[in-house]
């Protein structure tokens, strides 16, 4: 029964291991590690979220949507937008405003825009990255109560 | 206690112990109170309704997690303890892959806790075992030497497969042209948008050309040569120091740090020889002359 169970372990380990690999497929926590394996060409597209308070615009810090920081926000609304469901993709995006509100409560704020920005980084090292693109994807916009 | 027990509960001890350190700070109440339009199951999340929604059972959960990664450390109730540490370890560290993106962080630390519950990695060096030596009759049965054997080299064995896959998964993707210079220098530009890296490694870094390049096809070569590090001692070391400081420089240059990993190189170390000679090494000692005075060496 012992060595039964032991070389069940090994087996599944090894195998769900290498299955991900060979078929490049995701099963956490197995995975075929795919990270950075794309070429970065000399643009790149980012989605970010702007906060409204009267004409003006102003980019959201990550920081203020705990527990999302920049990449897993940016993926995650990227994947919501992919799938076309508008709804949720204003469900999510009322959820940010929310959150920003709890967190930084003054001075108030308006309303959420998600933008896709495409940059070149084809730029000299330290210069900032030039806007290729700012596309509106979507917005929420609440009055404070 | 047999040497191979001991060696594993070494291991055991330092594992879990760094585990705790680096989960210390893990706190996945916030992610209670994110709306379910972010959740994206995966794995055995899919047979959820959807996102946890109790804030107090979080806490209680990843406090009882923290707690069980010390018993298991020190080895009381080792079975049980192990066995709480990695089934909280699939929900806690697990539950933050539902909301969009998958981090690669983890995972491997999720599969080590699984393996090590598995193992008979209580039998050295352990709570349970002084305990058991003290209460006659309650020894546990020892076993082989390759019962203790097998759940270091598995893992080093998946541990390896982490980054061979990695360097699969970029050959595999892009070919060769990811090791062009071009590709790293974009990838350390974009990084300073979408990572916010501590440092400016990345673009002194992508300045050179010559840097990009070696650094892009060093990287696919040691990614692809991880799994030599076990099947070659002569080549372990200079593999294992050539991936720490990969990992330090994309963690000064992209922003991206790969701290869970640092328990994985806790497979590697010889065990069996801890504590190290220098650590041990009794101090010579002066001879006792009558008298108390002590007399000159003969020439």
């Amino acid at each position: 029964m012992r060595r039964a169970v032991v070389l069940g372990t090994i087996v599944f380990c090894l195998g769900a291991a290498c299955f991900d690999i060979a078929a490049y497929v995701e099963q956490w926590p197995f995975s075929q590690y795919p990270m950075y394996a794309g070429i970065a060409s000399g643009e790149f597209a980012m989605l970010q979220l702007y906060g409204i308070r009267g004409r003006e615009e102003f980019p959201i810090p990550e920081s203020a949507l705990q527990p999302f920081n920049a990449s897993k926000l940016s993926f995650a609304l990227a994947r919501i937008e992919e799938t076309g469901n508008t709804g949720r993709l204003q469900a999510a995006l009322r959820d940010c405003l929310r959150r920003y509100r709890g967190a930084r409560p003054d001075p108030p704020v308006e309303g959420i825009r998600l933008y896709r920005i495409v940059l070149s980084s084809d730029v000299e090292p330290g210069e900032k990255a030039s806007v290729v693109s700012r596309q509106l994807l979507a917005s929420c916009e609440e009055p404070p109560r | 206690m047999k040497p191979a027990a001991r060696t594993l509960g070494l291991f055991r001890v330092a594992f879990y112990a760094t585990v705790f350190l680096i989960y210390f700070g893990l706190d996945d109440r916030p992610w209670t109170r994110v709306s379910p339009a972010f959740w994206m199951p995966v794995s055995v999340f899919r047979f959820l309704d959807g996102p946890p929604r109790d804030a107090l059972w979080m806490g209680v959960s990843q406090t009882v997690w923290k707690v069980s990664l010390l018993a298991s450390a020190a080895g009381v109730l080792t079975r049980f303890s192990t066995f709480v540490s990695a089934a909280l370890a699939v929900y806690l560290l697990g539950l933050p892959q539902n909301f969009g993106k998958i981090d690669h962080m983890d995972g491997i630390v999720v599969i080590l806790l699984g393996i090590l519950f598995v193992s008979r990695c209580g039998d050295g060096v352990s709570v349970d075992n002084f305990l058991s030596r003290k209460i006659p009759g309650t020894a546990p049965r020892e076993a082989e030497p390759v019962e203790y054997r097998w759940p270091i080299v598995l893992g080093q064995v998946l541990f390896t497969l982490v980054f061979f896959a990695a360097g699969v998964a970029k050959l595999r993707v892009s070919g060769l042209a990811w090791m062009s210079s071009g590709n790293l220098r974009h990838l350390l530009i974009e990084h300073q948008y979408t990572h916010a890296p501590l440092t400016d490694a990345g673009l002194i870094a992508a300045r050179s050309t010559m840097v990009c390049g070696g650094a892009a096809i060093l990287t696919i070569v040691l990614e692809l040569s991880m799994p030599l590090a076990v099947l070659s001692r002569r080549l372990r070391w200079p593999l294992l120091i050539a991936l720490l400081f990969l990992q330090i420089g994309i963690a000064l240059a992209l922003g991206v740090y790969f701290t869970p990993y640092l328990a994985g190189y806790l497979l590697f170390v010889p065990w069996e020889r801890w504590p190290p000679r220098f650590l041990t090494r009794s101090r010579p000692t002066v001879p006792e002359v009558s008298g108390g005075t002590r007399t000159a060496r003969p020439a």
